[in-house]
């Protein structure tokens, strides 16, 4: 602690930061303390974690109980069984009838890459387009709002007639899926620009460039994220229906070849996986948004 | 570099079918060369919306704005803004905020824009503090990079918009002792026209005061001029007969504009 001095053009910017606290007491208190407080927080973990597996307990044991009330219905045995059966050759590929789940999870995974890069490199710079552009906005926002509830398996024939390929067709309706949420939150966040940001850049005369590269996008990032993030869970999810109805590969037609196959066992462990895969890949779009936020670049 | 305001009136559209309100009407202002011109006045009357004006960020809808006998139309490198939030871009560097202000004022040369961002950061004791970020620092630091951000431009003509009333007094009156400081240097920013609700404040930097009074009628009530040799020292202003007579009058001014005081 330095004592307070007058101000002088030295020492203003440090007289400026905001002061140290008060040393009041010693620090004898501390090395009792933390122990306690570990002690707490490690109490609270356990806690958490119990309450945690309460739930998941609970959704099996009403599994069990439907699975009691209809024997088609693996019980959680069964399914564990399928499950490790599974999941020891993942990578397996006898034939098109007959891949590991693993290389079936890595088709869908790509098509879902695919279509949501697709959607990026068109649905960002559109949407910072209309959002700055009053006329662009005018001109494009009744066609967003008229497809966007359009579910977008609806957009599988049109992709089969113009791309003459079931695969792609997928690809396609991710695209479509992915293209939505970035375009509008990508223009939300670039239309709302605080005033005194625009105001400066008016007033220093910033060029187009400057003003997109140091006011728009530094603005428009967070809800581009945001964006990106409700995409990408959406077209995970889709793209398990459309593999259902493209057929021939994926983690979807692997579903519905299980389903056709009785084996109900596989659908249930492709659930798992499926959501076991959605939450890691939107942990990816959550330590994307806290690292922008902390400061970092993206 | 002589300033004119010829007969500015300004209206703002009221929202929902509310009357248009006349924020400034017929405002006749002439600021000399190496001015220091303090507007001031209760809020609502229509300074800030008049800075703004000479500013070009607003449209007068009579009148205009003369700067050297040139008709003023929009925003312009020779008239930087200090403006009351700080208004820093916020994923720039304090240095970077400087800089790029300064590059696009005067985008032929860059080297130059260098040398004043570094002189100016540095002349408001920021240089160590350059790679921060504007949420890092405190808005007494935000409030001077935005200061040297305004000189590094080298405008004509410095327009403030009640720059330190969001700061602790202490900090207030050492950054009013910096822009005088600046002000008084080798700057070329001769003139400064600076809005502001502080009477103190208006006494201590300016060489005219001028009142403003709101609606019914705004416009200019009265110019003060401001009888005190420079350098000004704070502490012994207030024993300056020239200081009482000056604040006595302003006080009578926005006592009589202050609909509450009567």
């Amino acid at each position: 602690m330095t004592p307070p001095q007058t101000a002088s053009l030295v020492d203003r910017q440090a007289a400026d930061q905001l002061p140290a606290p008060p040393v009041l007491a010693p620090v004898a208190p501390a090395p009792e303390r933390a122990p306690g407080r570990s002690a707490r927080r490690a109490r609270e973990l356990v806690t958490s974690a119990l309450f945690s597996l309460l739930g998941m307990a609970c959704l099996v044991a009403l599994w069990t109980v439907v699975a009691w009330r209809s024997p088609d219905l693996p019980t959680p045995i069964e399914a564990w069984q399928s499950f490790t059966d599974l999941v020891s050759s993942p990578f397996h590929d006898s034939g098109p009838n007959d891949r590991g789940i693993g290389l079936q999870l890595l088709t869908s995974i790509g098509r879902v890459f695919r279509g949501f890069g697709l959607a990026v490199l068109v649905g960002v710079p559109f949407g910072l387009f209309i959002g700055t552009s009053k006329r662009a906005w005018q001109a494009a926002n009744p066609v967003i709002q008229l497809l966007r509830p359009v579910s977008p398996l609806a957009w599988f024939p049109i992709g089969l007639v113009v791309l003459k390929d079931s695969p792609q067709a997928a690809v396609f309706v991710i695209f479509i899926t992915a293209l939505w949420p970035i375009v509008i939150n990508t223009a939300a966040g670039a239309s709302s620009i605080p005033a005194d940001q625009r105001n400066v850049a008016r007033v220093f005369q910033f060029g187009r460039l400057a003003y997109v590269r140091h006011v728009v996008v530094p603005h428009t990032v967070p809800s581009t994220i945001t964006g990106l993030r409700l995409s990408m869970g959406v077209a995970w999810m889709v793209i398990v229906a459309v593999e259902m109805l493209s057929g021939g590969s994926g983690i979807g037609f692997f579903v519905w070849d299980s389903y056709n196959g009785g084996n109900l066992g596989n659908v249930i462990s492709a659930i798992v996986l499926i959501g076991l895969v959605g939450v890691v890949l939107d942990s990816v779009f959550v330590r994307l948004d806290r690292r922008y936020a902390a400061g970092g670049s993206v | 570099m002589t300033l004119q305001l010829r007969t500015i009136t300004k209206r703002f559209d009221g929202r929902r079918g509310a009357p248009t309100q006349e924020v400034l009407r017929d405002v006749e202002l002439t600021v000399g060369s190496g001015e220091f011109v303090s507007l001031i006045g209760h809020s609502g009357c229509g300074k800030s919306t008049l800075l703004n004006v000479v500013a070009g960020l607003l449209e007068p809808d009579g009148g205009a704005v003369v700067l050297d006998g040139e008709m003023v139309d929009g925003p312009g490198p020779d008239r930087a803004v200090v403006f009351q939030n700080y208004s820093l871009l916020p994923r720039l560097s304090l240095l970077a905020n400087v800089r790029e202000a300064a590059r696009a004022a005067h985008p032929q040369r860059r080297r130059r824009n260098d040398e004043l961002a570094e002189r100016y950061l540095t002349a408001v004791g920021l240089w160590e503090h350059r790679d921060k970020r504007p949420h890092e620092v405190s808005g007494g630091m935000q409030q001077r990079t935005a200061v040297a951000r305004a000189f590094a431009v080298e405008p004509r003509i410095l327009l403030l918009d009640e720059p330190f009333g969001a700061l602790d007094a202490l900090t207030r009156a050492r950054l009013q002792l910096e822009l005088l400081e600046l002000w008084q240097s080798e700057s070329s920013t001769e003139t400064v026209l600076m809005v502001t609700h502080g009477i103190e404040e208006a006494i201590y930097l300016a060489d005219r005061i001028v009142v403003m009074g709101g609606p019914p009628g705004p416009s200019i009530v009265e110019e003060i001029p401001v009888p005190l040799a420079r350098p000004r020292n704070r502490a012994e202003l207030i024993d300056e007969p020239g200081y009482h007579h000056v604040y006595d009058q302003l006080m009578q001014l926005l006592a009589a504009e202050d609909v509450s005081f009567n």
